[in-house]
């Protein structure tokens, strides 16, 4: 884990280790915007359950090995059991299951044996990896758990259980691919004991689509954070910076302004503050005050605006004045997703605002 | 209603601004007419060099999203420049998705016209939010050029007590005193054929 | 007696310039933001790009137009800060760590593979107490009158009118002379300006205001 961490209180890692540490076998689902954190907060919950007794945690990225443009079930199963399989490597026994979930994830030849049993396939044929091919729903799931189930039996002579960390099913679009995967893979793994937590589509929060969250044991939104009425939350993202920059890089006021400037947004309030050191530099000032910190507003802010259509700008111009925001379209979502638009949720109570780095030049627009 | 577009920056101002970077993972884009990518690329690639010529750089002018993934792979090069001119929705979304595999340890470009770059930002939103604030519209060196050509001229103008057409007579005339100053005064007036001995 | 040994001395030198003005241009640039960026200089990376410019003698399309042609050598000004004959510390200038500041423009010719230097101005003023109040490089363009008294290439200590000569520099040793050189030695303390230093430069000054 990065030197760079900060803990947020009450944090969804600190949430789910928690849960695990009581059922390392229950089911979880984590959903957040763009730059939310979801990817850090995933790795720090794998650091704190890796330090519950008989615990073995591993992190996945799901979409590193698999366009998740094409998820079909079976491919989550099989990626957990390669990632086990790795991590198992010195251990006897483990490479007979690796090599089948292999075959199993790149396609294979059905063999020439006498007893060989598959009724879709003779033997000679070419058999499709599951990471390639849609054809065979459960039956692929099946035949992943069956090396899967190997590996957790040589896994629990050292660890009582396993908990998965799903990493890159956020990006997915297609919530019903989605939710099958939710149905066979999750589902299987819960069903061998695997504990599961998995960053799922800001989109299962909306909707018909809704109904998959309650698949999961729990469920967690990591939200963006409320800067503008929270002081904690404004400290919190102070000490972020503060522990990456060096001492007296930025004034007071200019770190001041970049929190607020982020929208509560983690990855922008870094992506703000490299590009305001990048000001400094350039304008030679010997730390960032105000000054480069509204250049580098500006400019991220510019970048935000474009690709917009007309009918989303005035939805924007809405927000901005009004605070009102009813996503009824995809078109409305996708302001969300793109984080045109964001969502505060504390305590229940909802608040959206348009992203502070567009509000002035939305603005100006509307002044024209 | 138009949109204010994303600011501008000459070749040498993004070179200067990606040394700044250097580093960290960066990822930007840098966005012009299609006619123009490939000076702003030429340009680009000069003004590193220029900066630093230990820096290794590399341009991959990849077909579709899948291909710069490929290209990616193949290469070390600390700052890379993609010329993504041809991408349209589905590659942008099909790199969105495979985020993972963009990641490259150094600065990466993506040098693009204008409504690819609009592509993007309906179709990739986690790549959108990548490139943070680095996103610039390619102007040539030299914007500005004719407001300080005009600026030295009145100066000139001021200092000498004299008209443009005084320093053009006396050049042709061959009495034009040859110090730098009336050098520069032909050269602004685009009279550089009268910087010969003697007006020749 | 005739300098004109001297000058022929002084000007043969045969200078190793890049081929193109804008890349003369370029090498000036970033000479002055690696000297920013050492804290040689107070003038930050974004005015440099700025101040320092490309002027050509054509309308920018035309003259890339007829060079991509190749049909014409264009003469080129590359300028650092704004004009300034009344050395006027308010106009935009380059400015070094000491308290010195100075500008420049430099004349050139592209000829087909190499770059004809036609003329330059280096100037470079000086804090109090530095010695003088100015010193400038000048490069003549070719047969001036000064060239006759065998000065074509020559410097101003102080003096607009009195000339000494000088070696011809490439614009960027002059560069780098400006920006290393030219200051006090660190490792030594300042001398006192002597008596006679302090009573020429109380007459001087009277004379300027008679």
């Amino acid at each position: 884990m990065s030197d760079f961490y900060v803990e947020i209180p009450g944090s969804v890692s600190s949430r789910i280790a928690a849960e695990l540490a009581l059922a390392p076998k229950s089911t979880h689902l984590l959903i957040g915007g763009i730059g939310s954190g979801k990817t850090t907060q995933l790795l720090a919950t794998q650091r704190l359950v890796s330090q519950i007794h008989d615990v073995h945690a591993l992190y996945i990225d799901v979409s590193k090995q698999h366009d998740i443009a094409k998820m079909v079930p079976g491919v989550v199963v099989v990626q957990v059991g390669m990632a086990l399989a790795r991590a198992l490597d010195a251990v006897p026994h483990v490479k007979s299951f690796a090599r089948r979930l292999r075959e199993i994830a790149d396609g294979y030849f059905a063999p020439w044996e006498p007893n060989y049993e598959d009724y879709d396939h003779e033997p000679g044929d070419m058999v499709p990896g599951i990471l390639v091919s849609p054809e065979q729903i459960a039956a692929s799931v099946q035949q992943a758990l069956q090396p899967l189930e190997g590996l957790l039996g040589v896994l629990r002579s050292q660890s009582a259980h396993l908990v998965v960390m799903l990493d890159g099913l956020d990006r997915m679009t297609d919530m019903q691919a989605f939710e099958q995967i939710v149905i066979h893979d999750v589902q299987a793994l819960a069903g061998v004991g695997v504990g599961v937590v998995l960053v799922g589509p800001l989109r299962a929060l909306y909707g018909l689509d809704r109904t998959v969250t309650e698949r999961f044991t729990s469920f967690h939104y990591q939200s963006w954070i409320d800067v503008r009425n929270i002081s904690s939350g404004r400290m919190f993202l102070t000490d972020v910076l503060r522990k990456r920059l060096p001492a007296d890089a930025f004034s007071d006021p200019g770190i001041g302004e970049i929190v607020l400037a982020s929208g509560g947004v983690l990855r922008d309030l870094l992506t703000l503050a490299q590009s305001a050191c990048v000001e400094a530099y350039l304008d030679g000032a010997d730390r960032v005050e105000i000054a480069e910190v509204v250049a580098a507003i500006d400019t991220f802010g510019r970048k935000h605006l474009q690709g917009l259509r007309l009918a989303e700008l005035d939805v924007l111009q809405r927000v901005r004045t009004k605070g009102s925001f009813v996503h009824t379209s995809e078109d409305d979502l996708a302001l969300l997703m793109t984080r045109r638009v964001l969502e505060y949720r504390d305590q229940g109570h909802l608040r959206y605002a348009v992203h502070p780095t567009i509000e002035t030049l939305l603005q100006d627009l509307a002044g024209k | 209603m138009n949109v204010p577009s994303v600011p501008s920056a000459s070749a040498a101002e993004l070179a200067l601004r990606s040394i700044a970077l250097r580093g960290t993972a960066v990822y930007g884009a840098y966005l012009a007419a299609s006619g123009e990518i490939d000076t702003a690329i030429e340009e680009l690639d000069e003004e590193l060099e220029a900066l630093d010529r230990s820096i290794q750089s590399a341009t991959v002018r990849p077909r579709t999203g899948e291909q710069l993934i490929a290209d990616l792979a193949a290469t070390s090069a600390e700052f890379v420049f993609v010329d993504a001119r041809l991408f349209v929705a589905l590659d942008w979304g099909l790199l969105d998705r495979r985020r993972s595999s963009l990641a490259h340890a150094g600065v990466l470009i993506l040098i693009t016209t204008f409504s690819s770059f609009d592509e993007l930002m309906q179709s990739a939103p986690n790549l959108a939010s990548w490139l943070g604030a680095q996103v610039f519209a390619y102007v040539r060196d030299g914007a500005g050029v004719e407001v300080a050509r005009a600026r030295r001229l009145d100066a000139l103008r001021t200092w000498a007590s004299k008209s443009d057409a005084d320093i053009i007579h006396a050049a042709e005339d061959g009495t034009l005193p040859r110090d730098p100053e009336f050098a520069e005064w032909l050269v602004l007036l685009g009279r550089g054929d009268l910087l010969g001995p003697r007006g020749s | 007696m005739s300098l004109d040994a001297v000058q022929k001395h002084e000007i043969a030198r045969v200078l190793e310039l890049p081929s193109r003005a804008r890349v003369l241009h370029r090498e000036l640039r970033n000479a002055l933001v690696f000297a920013s960026n050492a804290k040689k200089l107070w003038t930050p990376p974004d005015k440099i790009h700025q101040l320092v410019q490309l002027l050509p003698e054509l309308p920018q399309q035309i003259a890339q137009e007829l060079q991509e042609r190749e049909l014409r050598d264009g003469a080129f000004c590359i300028v650092g800060g704004e004009k300034n004959q009344g050395r006027d510390p308010n106009i935009a200038h380059l400015a070094r760590s000491d308290g010195a500041w100075f500008d420049f423009s430099i004349t050139v010719r592209e000829r087909g593979k190499w770059l004809d230097l036609l003329a330059y101005d280096f100037e470079i003023r000086f804090p109090p107490g530095m010695g003088m109040p100015f010193l400038r490089f000048d490069l003549n363009l070719p047969a001036h009158r000064n060239e006759e008294r065998d000065m074509r290439s020559h410097s101003h200590l102080g003096c607009e009118d009195i000339l000494s000569p000088a070696p011809l520099m490439t614009p960027q040793e002059i560069l780098a002379l400006f920006i290393d050189e030219l200051r006090w030695p660190e490792d030594r303390k300042r001398r006192d300006p002597t008596d006679f230093e302090v009573r020429w430069f109380e007459q001087t000054h009277l004379l300027a205001r008679r």
